[in-house]
């Protein structure tokens, strides 16, 4: 069972967010609303580790989650977890392209920013279904 | 571009108007000029414009027409058309709700009091037409510090006592009134700044703009910036 792991692999990634939405508020103080939404989300993110905390002593969390890609049994749903950010990465960058597009008004880059933002958006869906499909059995049986 | 004078201008825009919910084609400068309140739309249809809203009950919700897909409340984040579609309105009303989240700044330690800022019946904005008017301007001169009785007793101040307000950000420094107001707020004009002050007011006058307290943050989706609310501390200066 790598339920333990996994949430305190969740309470590191909380707090790694935390530390990494108060990190980029300070760097960018400037920008009023960005400092303040990244605080308030830094908050948020401190009341979901608190929330976790009473069922993380429910589970054993000695051992770790890795997320190195390679062995174990649930090492499926840790490359679905990756690609899965992958193609959410690619996404977000085509929508980058896409807006400078509209401002250049280049339509040809247009047309391919938004169709190809859609494409790697659907994929990072079917990599949500398939984790879906993965973790009972990666984390409760594994 | 087609326009060179302001009336040119005014007509450019209202043809962006046409056919979209506030649609205003049917104003002129001659309708502008021969009455006041004309509410939109204001078209062909209804060239007088429009008192009262969706009386049928019908809501420019349907997504060919609505002007946007909306916002997540809370943080301001854009609905795309999917989701929009998804609700399917369909010329309903869409009600939001948003969780009550705190004040970016709260009143505790150093600056214990809640800073609410506000108008005088007399003055508009910052005066730059009621400070012209000499009866507004005798009627609402400058500048007041506004606390309750408890507070004011409890920090020895009397009616008419300068206080210096400070937030992080900056000073004002205004007598007080005592009013009626909640313990642990106190209220300032915001009216008041320094363009009729003249050239020795500069930097070293008494600080009397209210929103040198407030903080640069505004509201997600309306972008309002939200100068109603700021911690300070209240210091008795004479």
């Amino acid at each position: 069972v790598k339920i333990g792991p996994l949430l305190a692999h969740l309470h590191e990634l909380e707090t790694e967010l935390a530390a990494e939405l108060r990190a980029a508020a300070e760097r960018h103080r400037g920008e009023h609303d960005v400092y303040h939404q990244c605080q308030t989300f830094a908050l948020a993110a401190d009341k979901r580790v608190q929330r976790l905390d009473p069922l993380e002593r429910c589970y054993d969390g000695s051992s770790e989650w890795t997320t190195a890609v390679g062995e174990g049994s649930d090492d499926l749903l840790r490359e679905l977890r990756t690609l899965y950010l992958r193609a959410q990465e690619v996404a977000i960058t085509w929508t980058m392209a896409s807006q400078a597009a509209k401002a250049l008004r280049d339509r040809d880059l247009l047309t391919l920013a938004t169709e190809c933002q859609s494409e790697p958006e659907a994929q990072a869906q079917w990599f949500t279904t398939r984790i879906k499909v993965a973790a009972p059995q990666a984390i409760v049986l594994g | 571009v087609k326009w060179s004078t302001p009336e040119e201008c005014f007509e450019a825009w209202k043809e962006c108007t046409r056919g979209r919910p506030c649609d205003y084609t049917g104003l002129s400068y001659d309708k502008l000029r021969g009455g006041s309140g004309i509410q939109w739309p204001c078209n062909d249809e209804r060239p007088e414009g429009t008192e009262r809203l969706y009386e049928d009950l019908t809501f420019p919700t349907f997504p060919e027409i609505c002007e946007d897909y909306g916002h997540d409340l809370q943080t301001g984040a854009t609905s795309s058309e999917a989701e929009f579609k998804a609700l399917s309105p369909q010329g309903r009303a869409i009600l939001k709700a948003a969780e009550w989240t705190p004040p970016h700044e709260w009143a505790r330690d150093e600056y214990p009091f809640a800073l609410t800022t506000g108008r005088s019946v007399y003055h508009f904005h910052t005066r730059t037409k009621t400070g012209r008017a000499p009866e507004l301007q005798a009627a609402a001169p400058d500048v007041w510090v506004e606390l309750c009785a408890a507070d004011a007793e409890r920090l020895g101040v009397a009616e008419g006592d300068v206080l210096r307000v400070s937030s992080p950000r900056g000073t004002v420094e205004a007598p007080a009134r005592v009013g009626q107001l909640r313990e642990g707020v106190v209220f300032v004009p915001f009216h008041y700044g320094y363009w009729d002050l003249g050239d020795d007011a500069g930097p070293d006058g008494r600080p009397r703009a209210a929103n040198e307290l407030t903080m640069t943050i505004w509201d997600p989706v309306s972008k309002q910036p939200q100068l109603k609310t700021a911690a300070v501390k209240v210091e008795r200066v004479t």
